[in-house]
């Protein structure tokens, strides 16, 4: 498969993680800042996201366990991590941010239990579609490929596309 | 929604009327810690054709980032900086005094939550040391309760994260009073 070709699926790939609300602009101002000096910005940013936000969760989970629940750490967790979330632009994350918050507001244990739930499964989520993207990201990168692995690289992207669409 | 990216090249400038009758000027670079008024970077020169003074931005715009969370900071910077804003980060509000004890900066982003102390007791004590830069709260979920603390500290602006393009370029006009895309 051509390069171009290769790089027009690279980014129709992309855009079903925005159709589907998974990503909003801000993924792309993170974009504008990838050039030839920092070719990997925006999957550096992403990892260290991944990496750091787990020590939250932890913290998070941990202060849910408590018996009773103090709303104002969790509150002040949950602030940081929805800066976090936002700032690489996970929007259903963050969407699910403000819920827990409004919970911590409301003095409401359940609620805030319930949309953490939902918060993880989001996360993950996010974790899986972007893992994929940058794969692929990877596969069209220009290297010294031979025909059979740039036509493998091409497969590989239109299975992605196939999939998304389901 | 179209996103605004000024070139890497970019001069932020100011158009002064009327004309100046004096052509002495400070010149001084950087922002004025005396007061908060209009910033100017540089000295003014004359346009020969219409007599107008403009002071043009020969120095880049620098801003300094309170920021908790390491994501967050490690972004922005990179957007400011972008926009051709040497930008320092920090994470917490004693380094953060620490830094203006020797340096100055045309615009400053306080979050709502440090480490250490809340984002309006920070602005509270950096307004208190006579520092007159722009000062910007941010928190990542607005509420008029946070708006209020932060402007009855003595910010200038409030805004939730992250900050938008449009909103980064309405901020930036504001520090030089005529940005040029």
């Amino acid at each position: 498969m051509e390069r171009n070709q290769l790089h027009r699926l690279v980014a129709l790939s992309r855009q079903p993680l925005f159709d589907q609300g998974f990503l909003d602009e801000q993924f792309l101002q993170l974009e504008e800042l990838q050039d030839d000096a920092n070719p990997n910005f925006v999957e550096e940013v992403v990892t260290l996201y991944y990496r750091d936000s787990a020590r939250l969760i932890l913290n998070i989970e941990q202060a849910l366990e408590r018996n009773p629940l103090d709303f104002n750490k969790l509150d002040i967790l949950m602030h940081q991590f929805k800066g976090s979330s936002s700032s690489i632009g996970a929007k259903k994350v963050k969407a699910e941010c403000t819920f827990f918050r409004e919970n911590c507001r409301a003095g409401n244990g359940e609620g805030c239990i319930r949309t953490f739930q939902q918060l993880k499964k989001e996360y993950a989520t996010l974790r899986k579609k972007l893992e994929a993207y940058f794969q692929l990201r990877l596969h069209a990168a220009p290297s010294e490929k031979s025909v059979a692995e740039e036509e493998m690289a091409g497969i590989h992207l239109k299975m992605f596309l196939v999939s998304e669409a389901l | 929604m179209k996103l605004i990216f000024p070139p890497r090249d970019f001069q932020l400038g100011q158009a002064m009327e009327p004309p100046i009758a004096s052509s002495n000027s400070s010149g001084h670079g950087g922002n004025s810690s005396s007061g908060r008024g209009p910033m100017h970077f540089g000295g003014p020169s004359q346009n020969p054709s219409n007599g107008y003074f403009s002071v043009v931005n020969r120095n880049r715009p620098t801003a300094l980032l309170l920021d908790g969370d390491r994501i967050y900071r490690m972004v922005q910077k990179g957007i400011l900086q972008h926009y051709g804003v040497d930008t320092q980060n920090v994470d917490n509000g004693t380094a953060a005094i620490n830094v203006l004890m020797g340096n100055s900066f045309n615009l400053i982003v306080i979050d709502i939550n440090l480490p250490d102390m809340d984002g309006p007791e920070i602005t509270r004590q950096m307004r208190a040391m006579g520092v007159g830069s722009k000062i910007v709260g941010t928190t990542s979920c607005w509420c008029e309760r946070d708006r209020q603390a932060f402007l009855n500290a003595g910010a200038d602006e409030f805004f939730e994260k992250p900050l938008s393009s449009e909103t980064l370029l309405i901020i930036l006009t504001e520090l030089d009073g005529g940005y040029e895309a």
